[in-house]
């Protein structure tokens, strides 16, 4: 009577192609990373972010440097550029220079912005860069092996601090806002559709934005933190996050006990950026 | 909890099908990609799937819906596709090929 009347669908169809496929390289697929891990999600969220904001994707360029994260670049169809380590942002803020009219995007993880790279990334946002930076921040180097990263929450337990870290760990979003960067928000991977709407908003804004995604790391961080499986850190996430838009993000820490505040912190409008200076300088200069 | 849930299909099968949803509309997978996370199957808010006894080519468990639900019980919210970190589950609206009403 109920289910045999009319033919309803009741399996999964295979299919060849998935429709992101068009910004993706698809032969290189599956990637590198693990069963579990967040990352893919995050690169999911924001291919449909580019799709969504309707930017012509011959002026996207994605700009990554080494790292887990770093890998992404390899995987998308678009004017891509795989870095030297920390290097991402000033090979970002040089493509935007060179041709002001692309959108720069620098799609990279914690280790890479903010332990070698951490110079750079507060004077791209002293200088308000017009660039849009996606850091990843899985509080660990987890290419390498899982050693203690800058991010790495004080008391966890990583595979260079055996009885657990003893050094207090960088705010990112503190960090960049209180350098000068006009966006800044965090998300979780697992409140996908606001990180999605979050890197739209990011791409449209003219100016230094930023967005921190954490992601699940089940191989290196939580194999020796109790999370030993991608599934188990996101039941964390959906337990443990809490939403606070527009909040000091320097109240904003992230620590083992406490809960994960995210949302988007600071949203400001029409600060003169890096390319709208050195416009005007070379206009000066030829009138001269 | 079965229980509802069959009433519930009962009164919708009552429906006359002018009145019902005329997209159609498909989860797909491409199952040699999956890596057996259980992002979608943990994630889904009208719990549609479960991990399949099959294995793919990567020896993981690739998802499939649940043997008592189809789907008309999907959500159609598409996150299982926006929350896959292999590209490999999406949800697609079914081509109108037949001239159906409007």
């Amino acid at each position: 009577m109920t289910i045999s009347e009319e033919k309803v669908d009741d399996t999964i169809l295979e299919a060849k192609r998935h429709p992101m496929d068009y910004l993706l390289r698809w032969d290189r697929l599956p990637h590198v990373w693990c069963s579990g891990c967040g990352l893919g999600s995050v690169l999911s969220c924001f291919i449909h972010a580019i799709a969504e904001s309707g930017i012509d994707t011959k002026k996207i360029v994605v700009v990554s440097g080494i790292g887990c994260t770093g890998r992404a670049s390899g995987y998308l169809d678009l004017d891509v550029f795989h870095t030297t380590h920390g290097r991402a942002i000033p090979f970002a803020i040089g493509l935007k220079l060179a041709n002001p009219e692309l959108k720069v995007i620098v799609f990279s993880g914690d280790g890479d912005l903010f332990a070698i790279g951490g110079n750079h990334i507060i004077h791209a946002a002293r200088r308000n860069a017009d660039i849009t930076v996606i850091c990843s921040n899985n509080f660990i180097y987890g290419m390498t092996g899982g050693q203690l990263a800058p991010t790495t929450p004080m008391g966890a337990w990583t595979s260079t601090s055996p009885y657990g870290n003893v050094e207090p760990n960088f705010n990112l979003c503190h960090l960049v806002a209180s350098a000068g960067a006009i966006y800044v928000a965090r998300w979780t991977s697992l409140n996908a559709r606001r990180l999605q709407a979050s890197m739209v908003e990011a791409i449209k804004k003219k100016g230094f934005s930023f967005i921190e995604v954490i992601p699940p790391c089940p191989t290196t961080f939580g194999r020796r933190n109790d999370y030993e499986e991608g599934i188990k850190m996101l039941e964390f996430f959906r337990e443990n996050t809490i939403i606070r838009h527009g909040i000091d993000p320097g109240d904003a820490e992230l620590n083992l006990g406490n809960k994960i505040v995210v949302g988007k912190f600071v949203d400001k409008e029409d600060k003169p950026t890096l390319s709208d200076h050195i416009a005007r300088i070379q206009l000066f200069a030829k009138r001269r | 909890m079965l229980r509802l849930h069959m009433t519930l299909r009962k009164i919708i099968s009552f429906i006359p099908p002018e009145y019902k949803e005329q997209e159609k509309w498909h989860l797909k997978i491409i199952t040699d990609r999956c890596k057996g996370c259980l992002f979608c199957i943990n994630f889904c808010p009208t719990e549609l799937l479960e991990s399949s006894p099959e294995i793919n080519s990567k020896g993981y468990h690739p998802p499939k819906i649940k043997d008592d639900m189809d789907m008309d019980d999907c959500a159609k919210c598409g996150f299982c596709e926006l929350i896959c970190p292999e590209f490999s589950i999406f949800l697609e609206k079914e081509e109108d090929t037949t001239g159906a009403k409007k």
